[in-house]
């Protein structure tokens, strides 16, 4: 059979010409697509990743917050007879001990009415080794814990001495606090901290100071270095 | 034949042509619809972040400004704790401004008002008028001031309900009193000046210039030697070389005014105003907040703004 040779040119270019125009349409298209696939991709993780840390960030500004008021109910509560002690345990980085003697109700939680041993110390605490990171940040190099004990965490032998398990365990007998050096047993408060500064307020100097005072301080300063955080949160604690 | 299978593969290409842009649409719409909603979460976290940091500024501030050991234009009542978070306590006492509500019952405050009205741009008659109007809302009885306002005024206004006859419990109800719109034009910041709570007194170590030129009936200047002193070494308010004045006549030896206008007022002047104020403010990154504690006897209050 022989076709019209219309069928091949005139004013219409071959079907065959057109199918290969609908093809270039669909490889620009899908060019376009891919280039527009791409810089959305990269536009959304950006935002949700800056999200996911803004709500992390958020997480530990409610636990910091709830820290800090019983921080502050603690400090506005001391019986007269309690003390303030400020210890400094590592000059480099700074790392101290404040300790709260003779207050019951610190930092009490759960249907206690207080602690037995109302001697309340709250420290910095290196993460356990195999907890801390594997690669070194130069920012955070070392992670610390806000973390308190008292000595209603543990069992204590005949002269005083803390004995190797916590009182604190989970449901399946698991022991949940760990003890450090001294074999005092740490409950964490704010899992995740760089640094953490308590000073003192001495009226006559007007100075705040890191170190013991003669009396109880009548303001408390604390400056909380968070992991990740460019500067710290300060709170002052007035006490009674 | 040839024509519809033609026209057919024209419907194709077009077809797949319209799928791709519809396609390209509906990703552009989704994924504008995603950021917007990512963009508004982010927002919220960093305004959320940043009234966090605000509130415990704001929480250290009162902290510091309660304590007796932090005495006024301490340091510490102005800190930049960060490059993005600071705070700053400005101690004063109510007798910085003029206690509205005194009006009703003593000549020499709405003489005193009448005068600051005027030092404002009100006219003599419009001052007297307005300060016998204020009166007249706050007394208890409907019989009008010499050029007061009571109930026969404001009845024939759709409001037989004014005036309250009780000291006012809103600073903001001066608004309804007859001829105050005219000095709210004049001077929109007269909240500023105007207290609820005080007694009556004026406190010479923190009412500003204005309110003492208005007192005492001079210009500001005859009173600027007093103020100069007031402001101690460094000529900044609030610090802590500001000196504290013994007594009346050791002010009044400082106060270029004439004998009769300082003895007319005096019995209005003190040293120790009993009701302090204490305006706290915070700042983290671009958000402002401040807090206002009002304490003196048998008054607390605090309100954040």
């Amino acid at each position: 059979m022989i076709l019209p040779k219309s069928m091949f040119t005139g004013p219409n270019p071959p079907a065959t010409h057109r199918r290969g125009l609908t093809l270039l349409e669909v490889v620009v298209s899908l060019a376009i697509l891919s280039l527009m696939a791409g810089a959305i991709y990269g536009i959304v993780l950006g935002s949700v990743e800056s999200t996911a840390t803004l709500a992390q960030i958020n997480r530990e500004d409610r636990r910091v917050e709830a820290f800090l008021q019983r921080a502050r109910l603690a400090f506005a509560h001391l019986p007269a007879s309690a003390t303030v002690e400020l210890k400094v345990i590592e000059a480099e980085p700074l790392r101290q001990e404040l300790t709260l003697r003779g207050v019951r109700e610190a930092f009490i939680w759960g249907d206690n009415g207080g602690w037995d041993k109302p001697v309340v110390t709250l420290a910095s605490q290196r993460w356990p080794a195999e907890l801390q990171p594997s690669k070194v940040d130069a920012a955070s190099p070392v992670k610390y814990s806000l973390a308190m004990t008292v000595p209603d965490f543990y069992r204590t032998d005949g002269d005083g001495q803390p004995l190797p398990d916590s009182l604190v365990k989970s449901q399946n007998g698991h022991q949940l606090l760990q003890p450090d050096v001294q074999g005092r047993f740490w409950l964490d408060l704010l899992p995740e901290v760089d640094r953490v500064e308590w000073r003192f307020y001495v009226p006559a100097s007007k100075n705040w100071m890191e170190l013991q005072p003669a009396s109880r301080p009548p303001l408390i300063e604390l400056k909380l270095f968070l992991q990740g955080r460019k500067y710290p949160l300060r709170a002052v604690f007035e006490t009674a | 034949m040839k024509r519809t299978l033609h026209r057919s593969s024209t419907i194709q290409r077009g077809s797949s042509l319209l799928l791709v842009l519809w396609a390209i649409m509906l990703m552009s719409f989704s994924v504008m619809g995603l950021v917007s909603h990512l963009s508004n979460s982010l927002d919220d976290s960093i305004r959320e972040e940043k009234e966090f940091r605000a509130r415990l500024l704001l929480q250290s501030a009162v902290v510091l400004s309660k304590h007796p050991a932090i005495e006024p234009g301490d340091p510490l009542l102005r800190q930049e704790v960060s490059p993005v978070a600071a705070y700053e306590v400005s101690i004063s006492t109510e007798g910085a401004h003029l206690a509205i509500n005194q009006l009703g019952t003593n000549p020499a405050q709405r003489l005193f008002a009448k005068r600051l009205f005027e030092k404002w741009g009100l006219d003599s008659r419009q001052s007297q008028s307005l300060s016998d109007a204020i009166a007249d809302w706050i007394d208890p009885n409907d019989r009008p001031l010499a050029q007061g306002a009571e109930r026969e005024y404001y009845a024939p206004l759709g409001r037989p309900d004014f005036p309250f006859n009780k000291p006012f419990e809103n600073i903001d109800d001066l608004m309804q009193v007859r001829g105050f719109s005219d000095l709210d034009r004049l001077r929109p910041d007269w909240r500023n000046y105007f207290t609820l709570y005080g007694d009556g007194t004026i406190d010479v170590h923190t009412a500003p210039a204005e309110i003492l030129a208005a007192l005492f009936d001079v210009n500001q200047s005859e009173i600027g030697r007093f103020i100069s002193t007031r402001l101690g070494p460094d000529q900044q308010r609030e610090t802590i070389d500001d000196p504290r004045f013994a007594s009346l006549p050791e002010v009044r030896k400082l106060l270029d005014v004439p004998q009769a206008n300082y003895l007319a007022v005096s019995s209005l002047l003190t040293l120790n105003h009993p009701i302090k104020r204490t305006e706290c403010r915070a700042r983290a990154g671009n958000l402002e907040r401040s807090l206002t504690l009002i304490t003196g006897p048998g008054i607390t209050l605090l309100r954040e703004d």
